[in-house]
């Protein structure tokens, strides 16, 4: 991970122990980070809350084995992908179901003027339109701020693979939101 | 601020309403892992981060105090403090992790070699004559290593930094000691036996060593929570497996004066090391021996390692004395059990609760070296895969064949229903170049999963069948990999 604070080493040494309440405080710590990109990956909740049981069960599991090559962050983005991946692969998901969740991601906090609503709705359909690995590129260096190499760890592709995902997700998202933006 | 970011799409992005878990969504969690989180398990999971634990572990030294995870990490120094160096050393420990396990019982029967030559022999496979060399392997091989280490700056390695000397037993026992007397590694595959010595590392000196005595290591390899010497990396199975199947990416050479499998090409970067880690390896592995001659990694023009060997020397004898490492006096010595003990096809077979699945075709010239089952005992089941994200679970049998140098692995654990089993050979940082497969089972459904020739891991095809996870790995062609996991059939006892 190159920003945003770390667990304290010792929570991290105490789940790494087994620790049970340790290793909760730990996603807990991580939770709408890795929630913001499942749900952006899967469009829908009750899949990102699915496939996020399942990552931080396997995190539980292997985290005796993390040999902090990576940050932890940059570790646990990497399990959740890779369980939205196998979600995908598994469900047989198209495009069209995930734009299905982007209404749900348009919705603002509050009370906001209308056009912001409307470039919110254009731009969260325009991201679940978009193939998963360069939304899963976009999300992770544009809405995450990780750099390129940080991304490609997580997505297990090259940097420069990332660069060309990220190229191709932008210029559709930059349309959407432009759009958005103008009316 | 991340110059790669678009702030302003970044900024609308971070925007979009994520929603809250459902009500329940922390009390399930916590009810899902205080399920996996009963102490026996947790021995185990230890067990498989390479950060052994003598909890639950069955130490073999009655001196040895128990350690703790951190003890256990910081005592085993880094031979090769790059991350680069760390692949080819993680390459042997993810493979292991593959077979990890902790088991109970021991002894190869010659009735079970026998019956598997016969079932290779009703069903011969064709052999490359290129493999043909490996046949006689040499009762013992003996090599001088100089190698370098290009991690120290970006300038590149200068000179050479360390010596060592290797020996490789027929069976798969081996020395690896350094000139320096600084390390020293020995296993001995008749007691399934792995001793690491070192006088580096954290609280470590000549005078007290730290110890890593792994007991149950089975025969054959690969073997979790155990160093491999670099000459014996899984990146000659690739070449070796390259070579068997005339693949025009493998020439001849000589290095040392010996024939050798030449390999210069890419090989796929570990992303952990980041854009310095080494993307492209030049690899020559002796014919008889199946052993690294030479290799080099570089990215770029930068080489990252390189050793090199001189030396040579073939026995007819194997020195068995060689092969077993006693701690010296004043050694900390840290127990590493990982738990299997050979036994036979039919004892496997009569224990275990799902059907032993074994080839009944192995390319021609394959005998079965040895069975390596695991007992019922889930304190030391342990996960695999990238991450080590696929559950724990037991028991794991592992298989080998062996025809001269050459050898193949067969590995079974239970599926446990858990949908979704990734490569269990898969290594943290690698994105291999894999391919789906779905093989076909006479009686039990399909083999679903992928098939890897790619280097620097070794070639291997995994897949879930029913309530079996297989792996089928080693120095083999895809075509044999998938023909091998094609002919499994159930074992029956007797």
């Amino acid at each position: 991970m190159v920003r945003r604070d770390e667990v304290a080493p010792e929570v991290l040494e105490r789940a790494r122990r087994g620790d049970e309440r340790a290793f909760t405080d730990l996603v807990r710590h991580y939770d709408h980070r890795l929630r913001a990109l499942a749900f952006r990956l899967l469009g829908d909740r009750a899949a990102m809350d699915d496939v996020l049981q399942d990552a931080y069960v396997k995190a539980f599991r292997a985290l005796p084995a993390f040999r902090e090559e990576a940050g932890l962050g940059t570790w646990l983005y990497r399990i959740t992908y890779r369980a939205c991946v196998d979600h995908h692969r598994r469900e047989g998901r198209h495009v069209s179901e995930a734009a299905a969740g982007a209404d749900l991601a348009a919705r603002g906090a509050g009370a906001e003027p209308a056009a912001t609503a409307v470039a919110r709705a254009d731009l969260a359909r325009a991201l679940a339109a978009l193939p998963v690995d360069q939304r899963a590129a976009v999300l992770l260096v544009d809405a995450e701020g990780l750099d390129y190499d940080t991304a490609a760890d997580v997505l297990g592709v090259a940097a420069g693979t990332v660069a060309s995902r990220l190229s191709r997700a932008r210029a559709a998202l930059r349309v959407a939101l432009s759009e958005g933006e103008s009316r | 601020m991340n110059p790669e970011r678009d702030e302003r799409l970044g900024a609308a992005l971070s925007d979009l309403a994520v929603p809250d878990h459902g009500p329940d969504f922390w009390s399930r969690l916590d009810e899902r892992i205080a399920a996996v989180a009963d102490p026996a398990t947790l021995a185990g999971r230890a067990a498989a981060g390479g950060h052994a634990t003598a909890a639950g572990g069955h130490a073999t030294d009655p001196g040895a105090a128990p350690v703790s995870l951190d003890e256990r990490r910081d005592r085993r120094p880094r031979r090769r403090p790059s991350r680069s160096g760390r692949s080819l050393l993680a390459a042997a420990a993810a493979v292991a992790v593959v077979v990890g396990a902790a088991g109970a019982v021991t002894v190869v029967r010659r009735s079970d070699r026998g019956s598997q030559v016969n079932a290779a022999g009703r069903s011969p496979g064709t052999t490359a004559p290129a493999a043909d060399a490996t046949a006689a392997a040499p009762a013992e091989f003996s090599a001088t290593y100089d190698g370098i280490d290009g991690s120290a700056g970006p300038a590149g390695p200068a000179g050479c930094c360390d010596r060592y000397r290797l020996t490789v037993a027929r069976d798969g026992s081996y020395r690896w000691t350094s000139s320096d007397g600084g390390d020293d590694m020995a296993f001995d595959a008749t007691t399934s036996r792995h001793v690491e010595i070192v006088t580096r590392g954290v609280g470590a000196s000549p005078q007290h060593p730290n110890a890593f005595v792994a007991t149950g290591v089975p025969v054959g390899g690969p073997f979790q929570g155990v160093t491999n010497p670099d000459p014996l990396s899984p990146i000659r199975d690739f070449v070796m497996a390259l070579a068997r199947a005339h693949d025009p990416r493998i020439t001849t050479t000589t290095v040392a004066g010996r024939p050798a499998w030449h390999y210069d090409g890419p090989i796929v970067q570990d992303r952990l090391g980041g854009d310095r880690a080494p993307n492209h390896a030049v690899a020559d592995v002796d014919q008889a021996s199946g052993v690294l001659l030479q290799l080099t990694r570089r990215v770029g023009d930068q080489v990252v390692t390189r050793f090199t060997a001189s030396a040579v020397t073939i026995g007819d004898q194997v020195d068995r004395s060689r092969y077993r490492l006693t701690p010296p006096p004043g050694s900390k010595t840290t127990p590493v059990p990982i738990g299997f003990v050979p036994t036979t096809l039919d004892e496997a077979a009569a224990h275990l609760p799902y059907d032993l699945l074994v080839p009944t075709w192995v390319p021609d010239g394959f005998t079965l070296d040895s069975v390596n089952s695991v007992a019922v005992n889930r304190d030391q089941a342990v996960p695999t895969g990238p991450e080590g994200v696929n559950a724990p679970t037991t028991p794991v049998v592992n298989m080998t064949w062996r025809r001269g140098a050459q050898t193949f692995a067969v590995s079974l654990r239970p599926s446990e229903g858990h949908p979704d089993w990734n490569d269990p050979l898969g290594r943290e940082g690698l994105s291999l170049d894999a391919q789906t497969v779905r093989v076909p089972l006479d009686g039990r459904p399909p083999l679903d999963g992928q098939v890897a020739v790619d280097p620097p891991v070794e070639p291997h095809v995994w897949g879930v069948t029913g309530d079996l996870v297989v792996t089928v790995s080693g120095d083999l062609p895809r075509a044999d990999l998938e023909r091998v996991a094609g002919s499994l059939r159930p074992h029956r006892a007797g």
